[in-house]
């Protein structure tokens, strides 16, 4: 009983790493909110997915307009829209 | 005030906000859309856009919130666009390949193929990460590298303070394909991340 218990309960890392990512766009049923929490608290490997995926979550937020991408030229750019304005009356 | 002189401070004034707010209206749609040209594009709509729409700006805002206000939405307009558009049919493509790009992480157990385990080695993992310019350009090359469509879910789930089933209904698509697109672009990301900048 104990056995088949556990057996309904385990999934695979495939599973949880999905749960992991179902979670973060809507809620889990009860069922697998479980089944996440016990493969979590046994597996290493998906623990530290689940911390790398909630970092890249925050990169993904992150809205730092000022943000330091590679700087290019954009005088061209500039030019370009200022001459698609149209014209003064 | 005469509408020819309306006219005219509305020119000048844009003129001075190509200047102002291009470079940081370009690197963040470049930012997000990993494409050069089509973050010209995007920021010149913009613009072209707060032309047209001018007479609603009132100055309530910051010209540079209103400008980013407008390329936002341009920039999920565009991802909406390029998700559905015919060359990406994503349906056929990627389900087929999904098999095996999965089997490329799990093996038929669904456990974590040795060279793929994800380990404890994302020291500094914080947003202030995307501050450095170096780590910037490796967040920009594995963008790049991912496939067309699940960039585009994976940009508009966090670009549109929409739930998940609006952007589902826009897109056509069920809620669990969504989530698994975000999956598989995820584990890609990761790799990609964990590869070329924290091993
Ligand atoms: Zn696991």
């Amino acid at each position: 009983m104990k056995r088949k218990l556990m057996q309904i309960l385990m999934i695979s890392c495939l599973k949880a790493t999905e749960l992991i990512e179902k979670k973060s766009m809507m809620p889990l049923s009860w069922i697998e909110q479980i089944k996440l929490k016990i493969h979590l608290r046994l597996c290493d490997p998906c623990k530290h997915y689940a911390q790398q995926s909630n970092a890249i979550d925050e990169w993904m937020k992150a809205d730092n307009k000022d943000l330091l991408t590679p700087s290019t030229d954009t005088t061209h750019l500039k030019e370009k829209i200022i001459r698609s304005i149209p014209p003064q009356e | 005030m005469s509408n020819e002189m309306d006219l005219q401070n509305k020119s000048a004034t844009i003129q001075c906000w190509v200047t102002e707010y291009t470079d940081a209206l370009f690197k963040w749609a470049w930012h997000k859309t990993a494409d050069k040209t089509i973050a010209e594009d995007l920021v010149q709509d913009t613009f072209l856009s707060a032309i047209e729409s001018f007479h609603t700006f009132q100055g309530k805002s910051q010209p540079k919130t209103w400008l980013f206000s407008i390329l936002r939405f341009k920039i999920a307009n565009h991802f909406r666009k390029q998700f559905k558009s015919p060359e990406l049919n994503w349906n056929d493509n990627i389900l087929l390949q999904d098999d095996a790009f999965v089997e490329h992480f799990f093996d038929e157990n669904g456990h974590w193929r040795m060279q793929e385990i994800p380990k404890d080695n994302w020291q500094g993992a914080d947003g202030h990460l995307l501050d450095n310019p170096a780590f910037s350009a490796i967040w920009h090359q594995c963008f790049e590298k991912l496939p067309k469509h699940w960039l585009c879910a994976l940009q508009l789930k966090y670009l549109e303070a929409k739930n998940s089933e609006d952007i589902c209904k826009e897109l056509d698509i069920s809620n669990t394909n969504f989530w698994q697109i975000l999956h598989r672009a995820k584990l890609q990301l990761r790799k990609c991340l964990d590869v070329h900048w924290f091993s």
